[in-house]
């Protein structure tokens, strides 16, 4: 499975969601990685054909995949950000009527249903009414109709926004465990999500992938390096107008900040290996004395 | 077929539509009752007592004194029952009058009634339009002549309706001419009966649009449509099916209610009544050669027909916009549009070419097939019901293609 992107352009208006974007992937798991408001979304809307780009292409396995049309959604399973779904409808119910859009066979559709039911562990609540579950067991939910077809591409948006920690760690081991054989493209805001489980990483801003690459790669792509000192508490403030600050730790009349800068902010301070968050702190942060500081 | 089945059920899982259609059916056992109870007469009693009779009582009371004037209307009974008339009149001053024996005129006048409004109606002054005064029309006239009177009557009519349109004059004529006659009289029914069904179909399509209204603006709403529309069959195919089941739920709902509220009437009203011609219960003029029973079968299907035209057009607003409030007003409006415009201008293309046209008040269909409303375009003249059947055909047709088409070009924003 190859999907390739090329020129990839989506204009609202005067607005540039998404700005000229090239990229080739194949089966393994991509994490898309940026603030809100990069057009993560608006990528991942191209990519499922829910919007038509303003120009450039995206092609699988050599073929434009708005021409596909259905032989392209065959292959696709795709989790939104928000899914909306039908409150009366059981879990049961509801994978059986995605399952039928899907074009699933009537003789395996029951046993399909069953078994992913039981993979996301919803088997106890599968006669229960979605309106009913928790947030992170609708998010399962998705998971599964996203699996229905065994996409051979799939696509999650933001899927653990809204779920707790333990929620976000299962979720995370689920898509981890359903990656195998597929192209599977994972966006986020939060880091954790995509540091243990994707094979590649893209960084994107304002429309734009600023960096891709592994977790090793893009740690070697940062020119700056990460210190971590401890600094009296009144200077907290000072430090943060001059630095991009990625951590900071309360300890008796001291704060442990973890900095990330070309040269060495104090005479304490130690040098220490990065990690992703830096890396994500790197290209999106700001330091509180820039203007319009987002941090 | 499987999509089918399970749309209909997801439809029927919710919550709403289920209420909107119990309010559906109960409407309609609301809405016969109301005619039955209008009905009302003074029973005269021998001991010189007078009893109000109400609802059924009245109906069985009027239903045993109309058997006496049932049957064809041949110029013969027509004649007779003026005598009766006149006799009465002159043994007793007018019938309007308090002195005028309630006796004689439950008995005498009251069976004939229908026959007697004809006669004046086709006596009408040709210039005014006003029916003739029955003391003032010659029994002697009557004699073999009486449906040539009526199509004067219709003439003098359409000259002054259609003043500039000599093509109308001309159809309505021809229209008139082919009625079969001698026309058959049951009396019993009230026209409320028919209004009513009129009305009942008024609040069937606005709780078909109120249902229909989600059907995609409400999936565009919660996201939902986001999953519909990347699986294999999520853009024609979910249309069509959406689309289909939405109107066999609608078929279905419209034909179990309008079922329900015609037979409630006429297990009130009795079924002889229903052979009565078009003309003996609205005017001896009218142009429909139909009987009651065969205009409750008419108004039921351009009922239906209206509704699905409506509901069509509400499903095209529903691929179009985002948001299910939206589609709601603007379906509203779509909806009573005909009705304001009827109001405001009379009968206009504007008021018969929208979907539900043949759905309101004084521009539904009922009314528009009682009454002498020509539409003329290039020298050619359409009959307002006629106008109203073909745009509602039409519309259906072509609002179901767009809201195909609208849903499959969608983009999620």
């Amino acid at each position: 499975m190859k999907l390739e992107l090329d020129g990839l352009t989506k204009e609202f208006g005067d607005f540039t969601a998404v700005n000229h974007i090239n990229l080739t992937m194949t089966n393994g798991v991509y994490g898309l990685l940026g603030v809100n408001g990069a057009g993560k979304t608006t990528l991942m809307r191209m990519l499922c054909t829910l919007l038509k780009p303003t120009s450039g292409t995206i092609c699988c396995n050599g073929k434009d995949i708005f021409s596909m049309d259905s032989e392209y959604r065959k292959l696709l399973g795709y989790l939104p950000q928000d899914f909306g779904f039908y409150p009366e409808f059981t879990v049961e119910d509801y994978l059986l009527y995605i399952a039928a859009l899907k074009g699933i066979r009537p003789v395996v559709v029951k046993k399909r249903v069953k078994e992913l039911i039981a993979k996301v562990g919803l088997s106890k609540v599968a006669h229960k009414k979605m309106k009913k579950l928790s947030g992170g067991m609708k998010r399962r939910a998705g998971i599964a109709q996203a699996m229905l077809n065994n996409p051979k591409i799939l696509i999650l948006d933001e899927p653990t926004a809204g779920l707790d920690p333990n929620e976000r760690i299962r979720f995370r081991n689920l898509i981890s465990e359903l990656s195998e054989d597929r192209l599977v493209l994972l966006s986020t805001h939060i880091v954790s999500d995509i540091e243990y489980i994707a094979n590649e990483i893209w960084l994107m801003k304002d429309g734009e992938i600023l960096h891709k690459g592994s977790i090793d790669e893009l740690i070697n792509s940062m020119t700056e390096t990460v210190w971590e000192c401890l600094v009296p508490k009144n200077r907290v403030s000072d430090f943060m107008e001059k630095y991009k600050i990625s951590n900071m730790k309360s300890e008796i009349n001291q704060v442990m900040l973890r900095i990330i800068s070309h040269e060495k902010p104090v005479e304490n301070a130690m040098r220490v290996e990065a990690s992703l968050e830096d890396v994500f702190l790197y290209y999106f942060g700001e330091k509180a004395g820039d203007e319009n500081a987002a941090l | 077929m499987r999509l089918f089945r399970l749309e209909i059920k997801r439809i029927l899982k919710s919550r709403r539509t289920l209420i909107l259609l119990a309010i559906a059916l109960l409407l309609s056992v609301a809405m016969a009752y109301l005619p039955i109870s209008f009905e009302g007469i003074n029973r005269p009693n021998k001991d010189g007592t007078v009893t109000e009779l109400n609802g059924l009582a009245a109906i069985k009371y009027k239903q045993d004194l109309y058997k006496t004037s049932a049957g064809e209307v041949t110029p013969d009974r027509i004649k007779s029952a003026l005598e009766t008339y006149q006799s009465c009149v002159r043994e007793y001053g007018p019938v309007e009058e308090e002195g005028f024996p309630l006796a004689v005129y439950i008995e005498k006048i009251v069976p004939f009634r229908h026959l007697l409004m004809g006669l004046s109606e086709a006596f009408a002054d040709p210039l005014t339009g006003i029916g003739a005064d029955l003391m003032d029309i010659d029994p002697n006239d009557i004699d073999g002549a009486y449906y040539e009177k009526c199509a004067e009557h219709l003439q003098d009519v359409m000259r002054n309706e259609q003043r500039e349109n000599e093509t109308a004059q001309q159809k309505a004529l021809e229209k008139y001419s082919e009625l079969d006659t001698p026309f058959y009289l049951h009396s019993g029914i009230s026209k409320d009966a028919f209004d009513y069904i009129e009305l009942y179909i008024l609040l069937l399509a606005i709780l078909c649009v109120a249902i229909a209204a989600p059907t995609f603006a409400g999936e565009y709403q919660t996201g939902g449509d986001s999953i519909l529309r990347t699986t294999k069959y999520g853009r024609k195919q979910l249309a069509i099916t959406k689309i289909l089941a939405a109107f066999t739920l609608f078929v279905v709902t419209f034909l179990v209610g309008i079922t329900v509220h015609i037979l409630i009437l006429d297990a009130a009203f009795g079924t002889d009544c229903l052979k009565t011609s078009f003309q003996m219960r609205y005017s001896i003029i009218n142009l429909p050669n139909i009987n009651l029973g065969q205009l409750q079968i008419i108004l039921a299907a351009t009922g239906l027909l209206s509704v699905l035209a409506t509901v069509s057009c509400t499903l095209f607003l529903s691929a179009k916009c985002k948001d299910t409030l939206t589609v709601l007003l603007i379906s509203i409006v779509v909806l009573l549009m005909p009705l304001f415009a009827y109001v405001a201008m009379g009968a206009t293309w504007l008021s018969t070419i929208f979907p539900s046209a043949g759905i309101g008040m004084q521009n539904n269909f009922l009314y528009q097939l009682a009454d002498f409303n020509y539409l003329n375009i290039g020298g050619m003249s359409f009959w307002t019901p006629h106008v109203i059947l073909l745009s509602a055909g039409i519309e259906l047709f072509v609002f179901t293609f767009l809201a195909i088409h609208s849903y499959c070009r969608h983009q999620v924003a």
